[in-house]
């Protein structure tokens, strides 16, 4: 017999739930060698480990998936804006529009960058959707005083933060099935 | 729910009242929310004045415990209990933590206060229900927090909560309902 209610509304049963996979980790990880007790290994939280590591990998993709879908559809915007300002002659208002349009699409390409070695199926859409979104930045960025966008702000810069958040070690990758 | 205890918005709005009738809450919660919160209130002068009024509290915590101890709900006992853990967990008095975390499980051992009625239907969802589950659990983090980081004793008091726990409350995991392939 057991509740028919939604539990993952209550954060102190969803804590407890935490700190026994944690501890179930840490046994079957052999952590704690002197509880000689639970030295006994459980197979299936190996599995639950791994399903773990997949899940954090799957949480970060689609975080990312949806921040493309949201970055896209701005900076798609943002393209409509600078061609109607373009067009209308207003040269104050197009700078103003290009400018952030040129950052929305360098984040944008990181972001594909991103994602791409963590969803190996989608890869090489997202290979080509980064180099769209490269060769419009670099349209956009022609006539642009470049000196205030050097690559490492536009791209690395970008890149290395976000990649430090998202990225597994190659360790966690490891449990996760993905690599071998 | 930083100290792990959960109570009834009502429970709540009385603690913060400070009503000490006794028809909500517990004066005991009161007393121990009195104590805990000058000893974490930043702004209170370090006076004589202070200390003696803080004692005061620690006092009528003591002997609303006792009064507690007399009383036939043995849940309620073992929520002063657990209480008083998670109290003595944030002041890091570990030994005695440890001491009021095992009358709090042996409480719901002798008395085989579970998370599901062994009699009768299963309650539907309400506050008493969200309180009583979220209690018990709490019981199993206490002991494995102590275990986990404080180098306390391995979790075996909490056995039977713990089987209960993985058992009877269809806690939803995320994490095992994805259809994630992981060979690929």
């Amino acid at each position: 017999m057991s509740y028919p209610f939604v539990f993952d509304i209550c954060p102190l049963i969803m804590r407890t739930r935490g700190i026994l996979l944690i501890r179930d980790a840490i046994f079957v990880l052999g952590v704690y060698p002197s509880q000689s007790k639970f030295r006994t290994v459980r197979s299936e939280l190996k599995h639950e480990l791994k399903v773990i590591l997949a899940t954090l990998l799957k949480d970060w993709r689609t975080l990312c998936s949806k921040s493309i879908g949201q970055l896209q559809a701005h900076t798609d915007a943002l393209q409509k804006h600078l061609e109607w300002f373009s067009s209308v002659g207003d040269k104050e208002s197009s700078d103003v529009i290009r400018s952030n349009c040129t950052s929305c699409l360098a984040y944008l390409a990181n972001l594909y960058l991103t994602i791409a070695p963590t969803d190996y199926p989608a890869a090489p859409a997202m290979e080509y959707c980064c180099d769209a979104a490269l060769s419009t930045l670099g349209r956009l960025t022609e006539g642009m005083v470049m000196e205030e966008y050097n690559y490492f702000d536009l791209l690395l810069g970008v890149s290395k933060y976000f990649r430090a958040r998202v990225c597994l070690s190659p360790h966690q990758r490891r449990c996760a099935g993905r690599e071998p | 729910m930083t100290m792990g205890l959960r109570l009834r918005g009502d429970k709540q709005e009385a603690i913060m009242r400070g009503d000490l009738f006794g028809t909500v809450v517990h004066p005991f919660f009161v007393h121990l929310a009195h104590a805990l919160g000058m000893h974490y209130c930043k702004t209170l002068p370090d006076g004589k004045t202070a200390i003696i009024i803080q004692a005061r509290y620690a006092q009528l915590t003591w002997e609303s415990m006792a009064d507690i101890s007399k009383e036939q709900d043995r849940f309620l006992l073992l929520e002063a209990m657990f209480a008083l853990a998670s109290a003595c967990v944030f002041l890091r008095w570990l030994d005695i933590t440890q001491a009021y975390l095992l009358k709090a499980i042996h409480v719901a051992n002798e008395y085989r206060i579970s998370f599901v009625p062994k009699d009768g239907p299963i309650p539907v969802f309400s506050g008493d229900v969200h309180e009583h589950i979220a209690q018990l659990s709490q019981l199993i983090y206490l002991e494995n927090f102590l275990f986990l980081t404080r180098n306390g004793a391995e979790p075996q008091a909490t056995s039977r909560l713990e089987e209960e726990f993985r058992t009877e409350l269809e806690v939803p995991n995320l994490l095992q309902s994805l259809t994630f392939d992981m060979t690929d």
